[in-house]
């Protein structure tokens, strides 16, 4: 076999191996932060979707119970005579997907969308203890 | 340059280069590892924040004929009978048939798994402690108030109230202290949960 010859299907297997090997790690890299990236997001949706929750568990403006005498909010009990839509639209302003809310067979907010239900316990201005179910588009 | 008769060994390029790539991928990797550790411990803390709300919902939610269970925690520490709902025939230190099955009830609707301690806040001994699956909770999980202040004020003095149990993998913990008239009965509750949130 002559030098060039020999040279030659050398490097022909040289760029094939550098090809396979160069392949297999740009689509690792790829898989590796495509994956990190989606489960980033994943996480910040859920996050905004407990942030949601904390705010309508938590705030006056949404469905927190408020003493007006003491100027004080009672995170996890809820007054169900506030429970109703127009007290919804003063809740989760930054909140810009459809989300809804249902304490039982009561629900408020949106209708007819895919996502996920966040659960808590709550109680009601009555003493009973309830689920409040917040279901969150997109988290 | 190569001397005459000595073939070129192309093969060393290619390693250098793929250690960099290597390494590359290697650092791109811990730095997304880290993204994702801030993320997750953002949304870990959001979480932590609503379990707290929901132990303190717990203890206001009304039990029987005793008031809220924070109120019956405070009255049972004040030396009321603590016969009436709590005191398991064998075990002094477990929950009653009676508390049991209200906790369960409620406590049940959010949470599939959870354990619930209360404490004496000063001296550390153990109150009571129910559990939403005794079976699940064995007693390779407890530890005596014996064990427990030992590991409080014995040798082990960093160890804190999470530590002095051996938890079961996944459980999240949050507590809260229940203040009474006299500091020495201040208790401190203890609540564990395990869910897929």
């Amino acid at each position: 076999m002559k030098k060039a010859q020999f040279d030659l299907s050398r490097k022909t297997v040289y760029y094939i191996f550098a090809l396979f090997i160069l392949a297999f790690i740009v689509i690792s890299m790829v898989n590796v932060i495509k994956s990190g990236n989606l489960k980033d997001i994943s996480l910040l949706g859920r996050s905004a979707g407990n942030l949601l929750v904390a705010e309508i568990v938590t705030s006056s403006s949404c469905f927190a119970e408020h003493d007006e005498d003491l100027d004080r909010n009672y995170p996890g009990i809820i007054n169900l005579d506030n429970f109703n839509e127009e007290r919804l639209n003063s809740c989760g302003k930054y909140f810009q997907d459809k989300f809804s809310i249902s304490i039982d067979n009561t629900k408020i907010g949106d209708s007819e969308f895919n996502g996920k239900e966040f659960s808590r316990p709550i109680l009601l201005n009555d003493g009973s203890l309830k689920e409040l179910k917040v279901k969150v588009q997109n988290a | 340059m190569h001397k005459k008769g000595q073939s070129e060994d192309i093969f060393n390029d290619l390693i250098p280069a793929v250690i960099l790539i290597i390494a590359t991928i290697v650092i791109i990797t811990i730095n997304g590892a880290n993204e994702q550790k801030n993320v997750s411990g953002m949304s870990e803390s959001d979480l932590s924040s609503l379990r707290r709300i929901d132990l303190i919902t717990y203890m206001r939610m009304p039990v029987k004929d005793y008031g809220s269970f924070s109120e019956l925690i405070i009255g049972l520490s004040a030396g009321e009978d603590k016969s009436i709902a709590l005191v398991d025939s064998v075990d002094p230190y477990k929950c009653g048939d009676e508390l049991s099955s209200v906790l369960r009830r409620n406590i049940g609707k959010s949470y599939e798994q959870w354990s619930l301690r209360v404490f004496n806040r000063v001296s550390g001994e153990i109150f009571f402690e129910c559990f939403s699956d005794d079976d699940f909770f064995t007693e390779a999980y407890r530890l005596s108030s014996v064990d427990y202040q030992e590991l409080l004020f014995g040798s082990n003095m960093n160890l804190d109230f999470e530590q002095a149990y051996f938890s079961p993998l996944g459980m999240q913990y949050v507590n809260v202290t229940l203040p009474s008239s006299n500091p020495n009965q201040d208790m401190f509750v203890k609540m564990g949960v395990m869910s897929n949130e």
